[in-house]
């Protein structure tokens, strides 16, 4: 910076008649007043500025004259990109830091918990994070809104510490209190429950959250406590060289039965080599994966004896073959609609709804399993609940004229 | 106002390019099933630099001259241990740089690692570049978490010499947080597991109000698919030597060609429960017969040959969780990324351990990259109410008496951060004092790595313990670290300011840039605007490129020159014994 554009002024304080100084310096210290450049004063002396400047440097250094520091923060401000309103913001966030406690800096009250001082802190975090105004030049407001960010993390770090926050809270109740009213003395919790009695349906929700938190954390914990139990068994039954060689005997055994097409056996040994080497993840992965090949292999062949059943004539047997598939593999659609389809013929219509609901849940976007939904609800005269499921069917397939010819009946029998 | 801001995962086996507008994220690099591009670059027998699906498709035929990995060596120290045991790997030749970091045989020139991944990052950009049908300057390029201030300044370093601005440096996990949380309204905890190529990381943030808030990170800087390959190449090696008789380990030629069977067999059984690999005439014996593998590995087998490294990883989602001061079943979704997490181990570790079955809602290779895009997003626009709290990746802190680290900012505190601490001489009348200012990811080795020096002097003389020095740390929202220490009485201050976007010499990287683009046979354009004439066409030709890069800072401190504050030092105290903790360090 150009000192000889400088006004330089005395520091405030200094007694100028004790301090020793060169003649020299005295004169110049003598012109100092605040309003005169150094350029005029070196002018007025009639010296040079390389001869001068020094004194300049060493009457500062001592604490004698000053070089107003205002130039530098003109220029700060004038490298912002802030508007007015924000500056505003956080000059007024900056005089909060200063006087406020930590419940002001988040701007809430000494009764907020939990939820209410996160999202305080959330909000206040994308007001004054440096971030928020990226690309912009923010001059020295950077700096100022690095420190506000800072005590806000530290309110709410200080805030979430729940015994902590209750002395804290009470403590600034009981000064405000002492100010205007004693009777805001009174105990956090109590003040709490007055508060929540002038608001019975405020303090209902609060219970409903409170205890849906109970709940959670206790789920948490029985989850928790589970974990640790299959943990600490894993770990007492460390698995001996034997075993890990059974294991994986085992593992080879199962894999050449599945080879053999033989899925129940293979499934049974992967468990075994899964109960072998309990660490080997991939031990139980297989016996999972392989048990619902093997179940569906098996509600495969049922569902086959089911078709040769009904293209005989046997509607009961099939009936209850198709059932027994589909309560092996609920997934499946066709199994659950032939099971409703079958049923509905015998005119079983509760065991017809129980599969043809079951066939919607499975396939919802399925034309067969609306279909036989609204036919069974029909039969079952809840008209209403069958032009539902018809419509839907008519939604999916807009040509089938048997749905159309459906849907108009049902809307007749509804209304 | 900046143009597009796109997100760069500069992955250890894979790189990824994304770009997030008012119409969402879309991956730049490349379309259909092949969106992401091999990290890796090559130099061929013309002399001429390829990166990326070029350079990986001719990796067999020109194994020394094929780098790939390279993200496992940038900003390292060469006799690092790290270092070592990967240099014994890889089939190009590596070698020390006068400063310690580590060097590359790039054709008979050796050139900073950084050079090779700034030829890596050329293409992406170039590509990005392609399918915007614009010029790309800006972007947000993400790290693995545990990554240190020398990885994430040569990773910047490295992207200002392919001609890219860095904006932000993030780490992985967090970008993939972000993909998974950006435009949706959550109130969520959520654990990021990213196992990729060569590292591993997991995350624990806190994602509500549209504010990313990250909680703790832990990570292993050599854990990753490569290990998870390796084992199974050892395992090749081992059987191959059981039936054949013939220790093929010292051919390093053959290495690729087994790693790549390797890298097949593991992604084979992820579909399969079993698969063969096939390696005919693989190698030749003395004799002149020929060495035919035919080997089948089913999935228990391969369990058991990773079993401990999957463990590994679950240890390291502890550390987190409890960083993150989170018990298991507040963890409301636990997301995977990275290659290795297709693994069906791995996946059936991480449910076991959360409680939660893991959310495959990200796609593991291009999640990092979308995120990172999303963060230049969400920095660009500025008006979208969504933010990112990131923290400190490494403890800082100063050296102190005995060569112990002392920690100032602990790991995981958000940014910014400031903190202060009091620090006092430990010899009578000690003249000045040196700082030493230090990162480390791990406080219970006492392994810390120096990042910058300066020295305190005119101190007043007083007995020792009695100077009171108050040192501030500050990390801003870049990752710049700014020290300053002031002496209480006398008011003497001193301080530095570590890295700065950009601390490489401008010069030198114009320098390594006029290389790069030259050996990828790419026009070279001055400040002007003109085009350059290409001066030589082969790397070997080249004249004296590389040079260092800023990792360059001493080893030990010089104790020389200016350290002649110093002087009155007895000359086999070590500067470092200088400071000390105050007793009670001001509150």
């Amino acid at each position: 910076m150009d000192r000889l554009k400088q006004k330089p002024e005395l520091v405030a304080g200094v007694d100028l008649e004790t301090i020793e100084l060169a003649d020299e310096a005295r004169a110049v210290l003598n012109k100092v007043d605040g309003q005169t450049e150094c350029a005029q004063i070196v002018a007025a002396m009639g010296g040079s500025w390389e001869d001068l400047s020094s004194h300049f440097d060493s009457l500062e250094r001592d604490g004698v004259i000053q070089f107003p520091v205002q130039v530098t923060e003109n220029k700060s401000q004038k490298k912002c990109d802030l508007n007015q309103e924000e500056q505003d913001m956080i000059v007024a966030q900056e005089e909060l830091l200063r006087e406020g406690n930590y419940f002001e800096i988040l701007n809430i009250t000494p009764s907020a918990r939990g939820s209410e001082i996160r999202k305080a802190f959330l909000a206040g975090s994308k007001r004054f994070h440096p971030d928020m105004y990226f690309g912009r030049k923010l001059g020295d407001f950077r700096k100022r809104m690095e420190i506000i960010f800072r005590a806000m993390k530290e309110a709410h770090d200080f805030l979430s510490e729940d015994e902590q926050r209750k002395v804290y809270a009470r403590k600034i109740l009981e000064e405000q209190g002492l100010a205007d009213d004693m009777l805001e003395t009174e105990d956090m919790e109590a003040q709490e429950a007055i508060e929540e009695e002038l608001d019975p349906e405020r303090r209902a929700r609060l219970e409903l959250i409170e205890k849906q938190r109970r709940e959670k954390d206790e789920k948490r914990q029985r989850l928790e406590d589970r974990r640790r139990q299959i943990k600490d068994q894993r770990r007492s039954r460390v698995p001996a060289e034997g075993n890990l060689k059974k294991a994986k005997d085992l593992y080879e055994m199962g894999m050449e039965q599945i080879r053999a097409g033989d899925l129940y056996s293979a499934a049974a040994s992967f468990k075994l080599a899964s109960t072998f080497s309990p660490h080997n993840g991939e031990y139980r992965h297989q016996f999972k994966e392989t048990q619902e090949k093997a179940v569906e292999q098996k509600a495969l062949g049922i569902a086959e004896t089911a078709d040769l059943d009904a293209s005989a004539g046997n509607p009961a047997q099939a009936a209850r073959e198709y059932a027994q598939a589909s309560d092996l593999v609920q997934k499946n659609e066709r199994f659950a609609v032939r099971a409703a389809e079958e049923y509905f013929k015998v005119d079983d219509y509760d065991a017809a709804w129980f599969y043809a609901n079951r066939a919607v849940k499975a396939a919802p976007r399925s034309k067969k399993s609306r279909v036989v939904a609204a036919s069974v609800l029909e039969a079952k005269q809840d008209y209403e609940g069958a032009l539902v499921h018809a419509e839907m069917a008519q939604s999916i397939d807009k040509e089938d004229a048997n749905v159309k010819k459906m849907v108009k009946r049902l809307a007749k029998e509804a209304r | 106002m900046l143009t597009h801001i796109i997100g760069i995962d500069l992955g250890t086996t894979n790189s990824c390019v994304a770009l997030v507008d008012k119409d969402g994220p879309r991956v730049l690099s490349g379309a259909g099933d092949k969106r992401t591009v091999p990290s890796v670059v090559a130099l061929t027998a013309e002399g001429k630099c390829i990166a990326g699906s070029t350079a990986h498709e001719q990796a067999i035929t020109n194994p020394e001259n094929t780098f790939y990995s390279f993200k496992r060596l940038i900003g390292r120290r060469w006799n690092s241990r790290d270092t070592q045991e990967f240099a014994g790997k890889v089939a190009f030749s590596v070698s020390a740089s006068e400063s310690n970091a580590v060097e590359v045989d790039f054709g008979g020139k050796k050139v900073p690692v950084l050079q090779i991944s700034a030829m890596l990052l050329e293409e992406l950009k170039s590509l990005a570049e392609e399918a915007l049908g614009e010029e790309v300057e800006y972007a947000v390029v993400t790290v693995p978490a545990h990554f240190n201030d020398r990885q994430r300044q040569a990773t910047r370093d490295a992207a200002k010499i392919a001609g890219l601005t860095v904006v932000r440096i993030i780490n992985e996990p967090t970008a993939a947080a972000l993909a998974y949380g950006f435009g949706k309204k959550l109130g969520q905890r959520v654990a990021i597991y990213d196992i990729g190529g060569g590292t591993f990381d997991v995350s624990i943030l806190d994602i509500s109000d549209g504010v990313f808030e990250v909680l703790a990170t832990a990570g292993d800087a050599n854990l990753g698919g490569d290990d998870f390959d390796n084992r199974i190449v050892d395992w090749l090696y081992e059987q191959i030597e059981k039936d054949h008789g013939v220790d093929l380990r010292d051919k390093k030629d053959l290495r690729p060609r087994i790693k790549q069977a390797a890298e097949k067999l593991k992604v084979d059984l992820t579909g399969k429960s079993e698969a063969t690999i096939s390696l005919p005439y693989l190698a030749q014996k003395e004799d002149g017969s020929y060495i035919n593998v035919d080997m089948r590995l089913n999935r228990a087998m391969l369990s058991e040959l990773v079993d401990d490294l999957v463990m590994k990883t679950i240890d390291i989602c502890k550390q987190a969780m409890e960083a993150a001061d989170t018990e298991i079943g507040a963890v409301d979704q636990v997301i995977l990324i990275g290659g290795m997490s297709r693994m069906l181990a791995l996946q059936a570790a991480v449910e076991d351990y959360f409680g939660v079955p893991p959310s495959k809602a990200l796609h593991p290779d291009e999640a990092v990259a979308c995120g990172a895009a999303v963060q230049g997003y969400m920095l660009k626009e500025g008006e979208l109410d969504t933010l990112l709290l990131d923290v400190t990746p490494q403890h800082l802190g100063l050296v102190i008496s005995g060569n112990k680290f002392e920690t100032v900012i602990e790991k995981d505190t958000t940014v910014p951060a400031r903190a202060r601490k009091i620090f006092t001489t430990t010899r009578d009348n000690q003249e000045s004092l040196r700082f030493r200012i230090a990162q480390s990811s791990d406080l219970s080795f006492d392994e810390f790595e120096p990042i910058g020096e300066f020295l305190l002097p005119n101190l007043k003389a007083l007995p020792a313990g009695a100077v009171k020095i108050e040192v501030i740390f500050e990390v801003d929202t870049d990752g710049i670290v700014q020290v300053s220490a002031t002496d209480k009485d006398t008011g003497e201050m001193q301080q530095i300011e570590i890295s700065g976007p950009g601390e490489m010499e401008d010069d030198h990287i114009e320098e390594i840039r006029v290389f790069n683009r030259t050996v990828q046979g790419l026009p070279v354009v001055n400040a002007n605007g003109e085009i350059v004439e290409a001066p030589v066409q082969g790397a070997g030709d080249q004249g004296a490129v590389a040079g260092e890069s800023q990792e360059s800072l001493p080893e030990e401190s010089s104790g020389d020159a200016e350290d002649n504050a110093a002087a009155d030092e007895s000359p086999e105290s070590s500067p470092e014994e200088s400071v000390e903790l105050e007793a009670e360090p001001e509150s």
